[in-house]
């Protein structure tokens, strides 16, 4: 006999699983700007990895109604002996039409980076137009997988031994420093100082008679700080790691953790908050984790051309 | 002239119990957006269509559950298949400005497929028809962890207990699922014992995270309700007038539920818990017939 409250929490927490699944969308999306995708089209020319993309499955929703649209979603699966050294991946869609002739490259839909997932395989999606409810099949699919492959370049991980016995104090790192990239990991108690400071700098600006121009603008600024220390302290869990991260030239492409002999620790999801990342772990991370930061560098970039024909629908 | 005044009221309460009474005979339902998920991996997908409303007394309903009697698709696809082990769905809170409309839920119907039938009907919890509905519980602020009682309650097998916070976070510990109750969950549902020790861990991590603690707003109650017959818990002043929740969040079962309703004020001492529940008068079934509904 199943529990009575298993039923219930499963719904309850499937959908907070989709909001933390969502977040990790999001933050690497966030992560890699317009320069990252220059920087993959210059490194294509140098080394193409071996990679293939296959269909592992589709979803076609179909709906009367308004929003959301009817759209088609396919899920791709990178496989081959560069497989596991992608560690994100963003397709583009150049062609894409169904059996009956409709085109269904158009959609409303911009995805960013995608992540492994647990088994260490990307499976990146795909949005695309609705196809037409009579098509069987989608007769070719066309386009460019964009890659970030941290492994092709080793000025594109910065490693930081021992990242718990580091908290609270400012990382002195000088290929990071180099970038102008400053990184410090909190404790609770950083995280509380921080949000006292966030509170003195609202206080001090509260003080101020003038409200407007530049000074309206730094009392927004302090408002926006404590309400995300705020937010911050009510997500965070126990096993959580927060990073303060202050990366102007936006050049951090994302951050992971490892054990001393490189063992991947996986962790469920990045939150990406105003400065802040909380990498969200299931479990209490090992004394001797190592914090790798993964950097945008023209040669970690590449991408590859996908042609895909008589993609059956569901 | 105490006979006319008698016929003026025995008239009056005619007149509002008939239009009671009378209350659903025009509400109709049709069919609103459809929603046909197709995926290529077994599970997940289906057709949705939604319950449109319609009516004159429609405000007087304010809750409702389906039952679906038979569906299929154009190409002869059966979309329902009822079971032996089908348990009456609940009544869910209905408001005729309600965002989302209700929704069936289907199998997937043939892709070559273009419109889908559907019969059934549709139960409408209408309390105007019947007082007893409304149960109101003075004091209970001042009796907590004790069940509230009347004859209503017991007779309609329900239980409801008004709990202090400590009772609460017992309770909520206690009701929390455990691995092995999980692992079960997972097994019955088919997956892999990979996905089920993942699920165990987000159990974990989400149960390490917690829900806001109960505050001095917070009104906690657990109820026993093993027929499905409480459609809302609320809270009023004195006086009647509902107390505003903008919070409420529940978990667990009808066999056992936890209720979390978050005022907007600290109550009065004097606040009752005002329970509506679904009786015999207060139900009205209106046929659900859905012909050549267009699949998109």
């Amino acid at each position: 006999m199943s529990h009575p409250f298993v039923s219930i929490e499963r719904a309850r927490w499937t959908a907070a699983l989709a909001v933390l699944v969502f977040a990790t969308a999001m933050s690497g999306s966030a992560a890699p700007g317009r320069k990252g995708r220059l920087s993959a089209a210059s490194a294509t020319a140098a080394a193409a990895p071996k990679v293939e993309i296959s269909v592992e499955s589709l979803l076609d929703r179909r709906t009367t109604a308004d929003f959301p649209h009817s759209s088609l979603t396919v899920s791709l699966v990178l496989q081959g002996e560069d497989a596991r050294a992608v560690k994100a991946a963003r397709p583009r869609v150049t062609r894409a039409v169904d059996d009956t002739g409709r085109s269904v490259t158009e959609t409303t839909m911009v995805r960013g980076w995608q992540e492994a997932r647990g088994d260490g395989l990307v499976t990146p999606q795909l949005d695309l137009g609705s196809p037409s409810r009579k098509a069987k099949a989608l007769s070719a699919v066309e386009g460019v997988v964009e890659m970030y492959l941290p492994s092709r370049d080793p000025a594109a991980t910065v490693k930081i031994d021992r990242i718990l016995s580091r908290k609270d104090k400012p990382l002195a790192v000088p290929a990071l420093a180099s970038l102008k990239v400053r990184v410090r990991p909190l404790s609770k108690a950083g995280l509380e100082r921080e949000k006292k400071e966030a509170e003195a700098k609202k206080k001090a600006q509260a003080g101020n008679k003038k409200k407007d121009g530049v000074e309206g603008l730094a009392e927004g600024i302090a408002d926006v700080l404590v309400s995300t220390i705020e937010s911050l302290f009510s997500t965070v869990g126990e096993n959580d790691l927060i990073l303060k991260v202050d990366d102007p030239g936006e050049k951090i492409f994302s951050f992971e953790l490892a054990a001393p002999d490189g063992t991947p620790i996986s962790s469920y999801a990045t939150t990406n908050l105003e400065g802040f990342r909380i990498i969200r772990m299931f479990e209490p991370i090992p004394a001797n984790a190592n914090l790798l930061v993964r950097l945008k560098t023209s040669k970690s970039f590449a991408e590859i051309p996908f042609s895909l024909a008589d993609v059956k629908l569901p | 002239m105490k006979t006319r005044r008698a016929i003026a009221l025995t008239w009056v309460f005619l007149s509002c119990g008939a239009a009671s009474l009378m209350a659903a005979d025009d509400v109709k339902v049709a069919p609103g957006a459809v929603e046909d998920e197709r995926s290529s991996d077994a599970r997940g997908g289906g057709l949705t269509i939604g319950l449109k409303l319609t009516g004159g007394s429609l405000a007087e309903v304010k809750a409702i559950r389906w039952r679906v009697k038979s569906a299929r698709d154009d190409r002869g696809t059966s979309l329902y298949k009822a079971s032996k082990d089908d348990k009456p769905r609940d009544f869910e809170e209905f408001a005729p400005d309600r965002h989302q409309e209700p929704r069936l839920l289907l199998s997937s119907p043939s892709r070559d497929a273009s419109t889908v039938d559907v019969s059934g009907e549709v139960e409408l919890f209408i309390p105007a028809r019947d007082a007893a509905t409304r149960q109101r519980f003075e004091g209970f602020l001042g009796r907590l962890d004790k069940p509230v009682s009347s004859s209503s309650l017991k007779s309609a097998k329900v239980e409801v207990t008004p709990l202090s916070a400590s009772a609460y976070k017992e309770r909520e510990r206690k009701n929390r699922p455990s691995p092995e109750d999980i692992k079960a969950e997972g097994k019955k549902h088919g997956a892999s014992e990979a996905e089920i020790q993942q699920a165990i861990k987000m159990f974990e991590a989400l149960a390490a995270l917690g829900g806001e603690a109960p505050g001095e707003n917070s009104i906690l109650v657990e109820t026993k309700d093993p027929e499905g017959r409480i459609i809302s818990i609320d809270v009023v002043a004195a006086d009647g007038t509902e107390l505003r929740a903008p919070s409420r969040g529940s978990s667990g079962a009808k066999e056992v539920k936890l209720f979390k309703i978050d005022l907007a004020e600290k109550p009065p001492a004097n606040a009752a818990l005002l329970v509506t529940m679904r009786t015999s008068k207060s139900v009205v079934t209106v046929p659900l017939s859905f012909k050549e509904v267009a699949l998109p």
